[in-house]
Formats: structure tokens, sequence, C-alpha cells
């Protein structure tokens, strides 16, 4: 059939529900919110990599949803994590992205938090140590002993990835949650210990799931030349989708032949501990973080949503801690190329994703967004996407094709 | 500074606003005709964040020249970048052949087909801050690069670009 | 007795504060015009450095973070300050001040808190 008018726009398919979502689910604000709340508080999600601060004192901040966070590393060399807000009056303790507590600042004494504010102070353990004038002003009603920040869950795991919660009793450990699926890449990055050598940030005016849902399904790769011209035979798809417990996914490995790609060396030298040269995997966890370790380049991108139409990604590359200067030098290079800011892919896979930001605007009539691509779950197969939402709608209980319902299995939805 | 001295720095500002112009207009064969066979480009950036020296992109001039031949085959955002530069010093060698050259550069986004093209489609958005360090020779009067590095300040770089900087 | 040299008297400018690192020790040395002081560099309060912080005037010595201070001469509190300040034993030589550092003086800080609990999270 050519062009429909709006009758035929507007029928569902003759497809399963699971098969389709609703462009709502990417554009409504009342479920951006829903899914601050419902998820993004409750869930584990890696905020840093512990490289970013490695020596006691060292500190790193971050969101989650809408709350501010710093993570420390004590002088017992473990790293915990706040709330970075300052008991007294709600301030920001720490605004930097990154540093040090070695050093004392301006309002307050070395290997100590200070909020500027009232010079308040609290150590690396989140214990108030000091709060100026206390007894003058608060006689006994008030004490530090009583001012200590609030402490969020902190795990350290997955390739030295730093974990925050911001639920105390989170459903799952982190490694219930992301055991399973991290497994196809656990020796490489677990082995010795990595660095972060990369790290840039786009602010895009999408919904995240919808970077999300390009981190899911390799169908896109019509969009990139190099991969049509080096990568669409046998081997390429001889990969499959594999679907895990929580709504993550795994793509399952096969050998990358560069060589065939005009520019490029052949990779096959330098890879991870214990992790075959020239093989690929990739690991996408609910509700929207990537890692991607590729012959000699591991990197990953997260996602901050902002808003129903707005998401900051952070990418990140990352090198083992001992890498050679020489070595170190070609994994950005092999990572620059493909993933960098500057290189190939990056920017085309952000070009789909703001395309369909800008057409789902919250206000846009409620479109179908076709997940429908069924191959036995190999590359092109959509099951990713399927599995996600499958997932998501349990968790803001709405259902992905209809999100004014409430949410039912595809099998429920299917006896219908 | 000797007449010669002076010469040679006017041909190395020549040569910096010649490739910013070059740049700008998206004539990349021409832009590399001003650089050495041997020239080395990176585009480097420290960030704070995971404090470290960052290399964005590196190239050799054969790597540039087949990324710029191959650009049409890519899916490119077509919004205009132009620069705003200003070479701030220009420090001649001793032989009077070579030179180190520190430009101030903005580079602005002149949006095209970069969202929606209906509603912001000849706004111009800052996209990059940063400064050329170039190393150039100088030969008969005419200043050819051996280097540049995109010093960059930015880590925000949205959709990033296809486009040598 | 263990006199060292630690610095020659015009390195120190008249109501200022140095400090110095004698074999592995840090000193601080107060010039207060008539005579030198030297004391541990850091304030018995937090760990701030004096160097840094501490403002001199008229014999009278402030740590400019939570306003605690001292007599510069004995070292004992005034105003804020909860502990007083320790004092090497110091002498000029010429145009050499010494100190005797038998022993390095430090200031009993607040101690490490406790290890976390299994049971925070309950």
């Amino acid at each position: 059939m050519p062009a429909r008018n709006r009758k035929q726009w507007m029928t569902d398919p003759q497809l399963p529900r699971g098969d389709w979502v609703d462009s709502r689910v990417y554009s409504d604000p009342e479920i951006y919110e829903e899914e601050l709340e419902k998820i993004f508080k409750k869930v584990w999600i890696p905020l840093c990599h512990e490289s970013e601060l490695p020596e006691p004192y060292d500190f790193r901040t971050a969101t989650i949803a809408h709350e501010p966070v710093i993570m420390t590393r004590g002088p017992d060399n473990a790293v915990r994590a706040f709330l970075n807000v300052c008991p007294h009056r709600g301030m920001m303790i720490e605004r930097r992205p990154s540093g040090s507590f070695l050093e004392g600042q301006p309002s307050g004494n070395p290997k100590r938090m200070t909020c500027m504010f009232h010079a308040w102070q609290f150590d690396m353990k989140g214990n108030c140590v000091y709060i100026s004038r206390e007894k003058e002003g608060y006689q006994d009603r008030i004490c530090k002993e009583g001012q200590g920040l609030r402490r969020l869950r902190c795990e350290v795991g997955m390739g030295g990835f730093v974990w925050v919660c911001l639920d105390d009793q989170p459903e799952h450990s982190l490694e219930e949650w992301a055991g399973k699926p991290f497994e196809c890449i656990r020796e490489a990055i677990d082995t010795e210990p990595l660095e972060v050598f990369h790290y840039h940030k786009a602010i895009i005016g999408t919904n995240y799931k919808l970077w999300h849902d390009t981190n899911s399904e390799f169908y896109h790769d019509y969009m990139h030349y190099h991969n049509r011209v080096t990568g669409f035979n046998d081997e390429y798809f001889a990969r499959k989708n594999i679907a895990f417990d929580h709504g993550h996914v795994n793509v399952s490995s096969f050998e990358v032949k560069y060589e065939e790609y005009e520019g490029f060396e052949s990779r096959e030298e330098l890879s991870f501990p214990k992790f075959p040269p020239n093989q690929w995997y990739m690991v996408d966890l609910f509700p929207g973080m990537n890692f991607n370790l590729r012959g000699s380049a591991f990197r990953c991108d997260i996602v901050t949503p902002l808003g129903p139409n707005e998401v900051m990604i952070e990418f990140r590359g990352l090198g083992v801690k001992s890498d050679t200067p020489e070595q170190r030098r070609t994994r950005i290079d092999h990572h620059n190329s493909i993933w960098g800011p500057f290189g190939r892919n990056l920017h085309e896979d952000l070009i789909g994703v703001a395309g369909q930001g800008t057409a789902m605007r919250p206000g846009t009539e409620p479109r179908r967004i076709l997940h429908g691509r069924h191959e036995d779950n190999y590359i092109h197969d959509e099951v990713g996407m399927r599995h996600y939402y499958d997932e998501w709608g349990k968790w803001v209980n709405r259902l992905p094709s209809d999100p004014t319902q409430a949410y039912k299995s595809p099998a429920a939805a299917a006896a219908e | 500074m000797s007449a010669n001295g002076a010469a040679t720095v006017e041909a190395v500002k020549d040569a910096i606003y010649r490739s910013c112009l070059l740049l700008d207009d998206e004539k990349w064969e021409e832009w590399l005709s001003l650089c050495d066979d041997g020239f080395q480009y990176s585009i480097k950036a420290f960030s704070p964040e995971i404090n470290y020296d960052m290399i964005y992109f590196s190239a050799d001039r054969n790597h540039l020249s087949t990324m710029t031949e191959q650009l049409p085959k890519h899916n490119t955002d077509h919004s205009p970048l132009k620069r705003h530069s200003v070479v701030y010093t220009v420090d001649v060698g001793e032989d009077g052949k070579t030179a180190t050259a520190v430009t101030s550069l903005v580079v602005y986004q002149n949006m095209l087909d970069g969202i929606n093209s209906h509603l912001d489609s000849g706004e111009n958005h800052l996209f990059l801050v940063g400064r050329y360090v170039d190393k150039l020779k100088v030969d008969n009067g005419r200043a050819t690069f051996l280097e540049r590095e995109v010093r960059l300040e930015t880590r925000r770089l949205d959709k990033g670009s296809h486009w040598p900087i | 007795m263990s006199w060292k040299r630690v610095c020659s008297v015009s390195d120190v400018a008249s109501n200022s504060l140095k400090q110095f690192d004698v074999d592995g020790v840090r000193v601080l040395i107060a010039n207060l015009g008539e005579e030198f002081k030297a004391y541990p560099p850091l304030c018995p309060h937090m760990e701030e450095s004096l160097e840094e912080s501490g403002i001199c005037e008229d014999g009278l010595m402030t740590c400019s973070k939570h306003l605690w201070q001292w007599d510069m001469r004995t070292g004992e509190m005034r105003g804020e300050a909860e502990k007083p300040l320790l004092l090497y034993e110091v002498k000029q030589e010429g145009d050499d001040v010494l100190v005797n550092i038998e022993k390095e003086l430090e200031y009993e800080y607040d101690e490490e808190t406790e290890d976390d609990d299994d049971s925070f999270w309950d």
C-alpha cells in the first residue's frame, strides 16, 4: 500500500503487541518523571570508573534522577557515595566534577569535604566532623554527631566501575543485577585494573531510550558506510542477541576483519587480558548503559535523562592501566576511529536518535515505533528492544504499545 | 626582528588564515595542499573529569585525505562550521626556517539540518573553543604545515563532526 | 640536644611565617621582630597549614580558618582556640636560626572513625 490516510496510519499493525511501542513512551512528560522515580532511583547506576578517583581523598561528582551524588575514596582506599547535599541548608557540598580533598578548601581544612557556605565539614566516610560555632548556636539541640551525610549504596565492580543505588534496599545486589550479562567479558575486564583514557559528553534532544535502542540493535548498520562494505558477510550474520533477566541483552562475538576497510590496519595484536584478539562483545544494561569490548578497545556509554526529550550521554574509552605508551596509543587510535567524537560511527548514530527525538516531541501524536524484526535472534533481529520494553513495562506498570493501559505480558496481550 | 623574520611571521600567519578559510568552505584537498607530506594532525583536550590529557582524533596526511574523500559516502550533519581565529604568537626557529604558532580558535555551527531545519536553520551555535598549535616550515616566503594540534577546551561535543576542525 | 640549622635570619621577614623541611621534619618558623619562634607546621585544630592560613600581628597568631588564636611567645590559647600551640626551642647564632629537634612535635587529631557496620543499611 502506498501512502496512508489518517485512519490507515493510526490503525494498529497486525502484529503482536510486543512488536511495537507507542511513541508516547518516548515523549510523555509524566512517563519521564515516573521513570526517574520508579527505575533510576531503584537500580544500580554506573556513575564513573574507579580510575577517575584513584587516590585516597579523591572525589567525583555526578547525578542520578534529580539528585546530586558525590563519591569519595577514603584513607582506607574504599569508595563511598553520598548525596552531595549539606544537611544544614541543602547546598551542594562539592561543585567540581573531580579532584582531591587532600588540600583544604578555602573555607575548610585538608582531608575533609567542606561546605563553603557555613564551613561545615565532613570526612570521607560521611561523618560530620565540624560545625562552626556549634555550641554557641545549637547548644545541645543539634550536634555534629547527628549531622552526617546521607550515604548511598555503592559498589565497585564489573571492570572497576563505580555503581551507586539510591535505594537503600535494592532488590538485587550488583552481582545479581549485572553479573550474568557481564559474564562474557568479565575475565577480560576484571583481571587487571583498567583506566579511562577517553571522556566526552553529548546532550541530545531525544529520549534516553532512543539512544539505548540504537545500542540494542544493529539493523542501523545500514547507516554506516564502513559497516556495509566490511561487515555484512556470513560472520557478521552469525552474531546473536541473548536476553537476560532484568531487561539486559548481550550481542555475541564474531571475528572483526578490520583490514577490509581501507585505511585501517589489522587489530589482531592488542586485546584485553584473557580475551582473544579480534573478538567482540556488547553488553546492554537496562535502563540505558552500554559496554562494548571490541578487540583492543573497550568503551561504554551511560545515559542521564534530563527530560522526556533530552538526554546526556557520557562516552568513555578504557584501556588497561599497565598499558605501555605504545599500547595505550594503539587503543586510543582504534577507539577514536569508530567511537571518537570525530570518528566514523558515533556522529551518525547521534544524528539518527536526534532525528527521532525531533519527530517525537511532547505533543506529537502517538505513533507506532516498530520493533518487529524476527530473525531467530540473529544480528538484525529486534529482540533487544522487545526484551527491554517488556521489562520497562513491568517497572512503570504500563503497556509499551499503549501506555494508557496497565502492563500485561506479551502472552496475556496476545490472548486478548 | 630582522626583515626576514618579519616576512616569515607573515608567511606563517597567511598560511594559518588561509587554512581557516579553506576549512570553513570545506575545501579539504586545498587545505591539505597547504600541508607537508608528513603532516601530523591531532585534536586533543584535557579532561578535568577523568584527569587525563586526551587525544580525540589523530591522523596523518594520507588518512585525512582518505577520510575527506569518503565524506560523500557518510551520513553527516551539513551545518557549516565557521571559524573565528586570531594568531596570538609566532615563534620563529633559530634557523629562520621553521616556526611555531598559537592561534585562538572559536568554531561556530551554522544550523542547517542539525535538529529541525524548519525551526533552527539559520541559527548559530558556539560549537568548539580552543587553539591551533601549529608547526610550520617556511621556504621562499611560503609556509607549509608540519603539524597541527587542535587543542580543545570543549568536552561537550554533542554530535561531534565528520569534518576536520 | 639536637640543634639543627633551619634557615638564615633573612629568610623569614618580620611578622611572618615560613615553613622549612629539616631532615624530613617540617618546622614553621616565625619572626616576631625581636626573636624567632618555631612550631609544628599545622594548626592543632584540623591540620590546616599555618604557613598558608596563619596571620601574625604583634605576637598574636590567628589561624584564618576558624579563628583560633595563640600568644606566639608562649603558645598559650587566646580567643577561640581550644588547644595550645607546641613550641620547639630556638636559638640564633649569627645569621643562622637553629631549632632543637630531638623528637618531632605532633598534635593529636581526632581519630579515624570506626569501620563500616554490616548493619548500616538496616
